[in-house]
């Protein structure tokens, strides 16, 4: 079943009993919240994504309520629970679906060792994957905004989820967070993108988050294989430039990205160099979305008519 | 680990000219790229990126321990590569960053 089948009623009363059991790739959350703009980034946003009965397992047990009951009321703030822990400090209540979206993110990347998780936004064009790892402020997310936008699948804007079983990029696609001007240039390239209210004067500026299109939440189940791994940063007026990097020096800044290398050890060196055995590795510069993402389409696909 | 070898001595390499290098007695994997090859040392978890001539000093070391001269004398019967102040440097240099990675160890 999927959320859109839930009324407003429904998901509340899940919501305010812990209840809520929501599928996101390979994970179940069970969320736990009597805030409404919860409810309402939950309702926005995972529409198309599938709910699971109360009793469901669950890999990650999360809540988002008011820190004290006093602070319901004076400058209203809120708190990330994971399983009874506060691994956070409190935000302002108008920040409460953005604290459940990096808690989630949280959640996942310190908690899964099934996988070896980059940080880096993943997309894939014909299951074939490219990973997009960059630090914040480079363009990542507005970049990984823009090619799901014209046709590739978001597997994630956040986390590279690589399976320890060789099986491939394990799909974890949520809503893109853009940050700041991200949010102007994404409405203007992608008029028919979903970007919903804004959360200002967070840690990162304001912040958008653009919903996942629905081909990409069907395409949560499979695995893409990576082909691709590419350092994009963004340079205002620059031109596109795609410039091949060494696969050593891939390697080594994808260990750095990793938030669980060290844990895997072995198995991490292992997994990750066979990642960038698969891969064709670049550092990719752009000024201008709309060329990029050309650039990126033939990537994907060096058509003989695109180079005669 | 316990024995004759020390994980990373404080000691830089520039010692005695008859200072004998060993691997320590932990697993080394590599991956090579084209002319990079990338080291994962099970002791210390490091990982670390090497050139073509750091790969090639460290798997000398894999077939045995050596000093300095033993390794430059290796290297250019096997590889051609010429004993000049350059190599010893390169050499000396590679053997301080494998030893600070706790990767060699310094037998005597």
């Amino acid at each position: 079943m999927n959320l859109e089948a839930l009324s407003d009623t429904e998901l509340a009363r899940r919501l305010r009993r812990g209840e809520f059991a929501l599928g996101t790739g390979p994970f179940v959350l069970r969320i736990h919240s009597s805030i409404p703009r919860v409810a309402r980034g939950i309702r926005n946003f995972y529409g198309d994504y599938p709910v699971f009965p109360p009793d469901e397992f669950a890999d990650f047990h999360v809540r988002i309520a008011s820190p004290n009951p006093l602070r319901r009321w004076v400058r209203p703030q809120v708190q990330f629970y994971f399983d009874g822990r506060q691994p956070f400090t409190p935000l302002p209540l108008a920040h409460s679906f953005a604290l459940l979206e990096w808690g989630m993110n949280w959640c996942i990347s310190a908690h899964s060792n099934r996988y070896l998780i980059i940080h880096a936004a993943v997309v894939a064009k014909d299951d074939r994957a490219v990973i997009l790892p960059a630090p914040p402020g480079s363009g990542k997310s507005t970049l990984c905004a823009g090619l799901v936008s014209r046709g590739w699948r978001l597997l994630s804007d956040e986390l590279t989820l690589v399976a320890t079983d060789r099986t491939g990029i394990v799909p974890v696609p949520r809503p893109i967070s853009l940050k700041n001007a991200s949010i102007q240039v994404m409405g203007r390239f992608a008029p028919d993108a979903e970007i919903g209210f804004l959360t200002h004067d967070t840690h990162k500026g304001t912040v958008g988050h653009m919903k996942v299109p629905l081909a990409s939440v069907r395409g949560a189940s499979v695995p893409a294989a990576p082909r691709w791994v590419v350092f994009p940063k963004y340079l205002a007026d620059a031109p596109a430039r795609l410039e091949p990097r060494s696969q050593g020096q891939a390697f080594m800044k994808l260990v750095e990205n990793a938030f669980n290398y060290s844990i895997l050890g072995r198995e991490g060196f292992d997994l990750l160099g066979d990642v960038i055995d698969q891969c064709a590795c670049f550092d990719f510069s752009y000024g201008d979305l709309e060329e990029a993402v050309r650039i990126f389409d033939e990537l994907a696909d060096p058509a003989p008519s695109r180079h005669p | 680990m316990t024995g004759p070898v020390a994980r990373r001595p404080k000691a830089a390499p520039s010692g005695a000219a008859s200072a004998v290098w060993t691997l320590t007695p932990f697993e080394v994997l590599t991956r090579r790229w084209d002319h990079e090859v990338a080291l994962y040392h099970a002791g210390s978890g490091d990982t670390l990126l090497l050139s073509e001539f750091g790969a090639t000093v460290l798997e000398e070391l894999r077939h045995g321990p050596g000093t300095v001269e033993e390794l430059l004398g290796r290297l250019r019967d096997r590889f051609g590569v010429e004993d000049d102040a350059d190599t010893r440097l390169a050499v000396k240099g590679m053997l301080s960053r494998l030893l600070n990675h706790g990767i060699i160890a310094q037998l005597r």
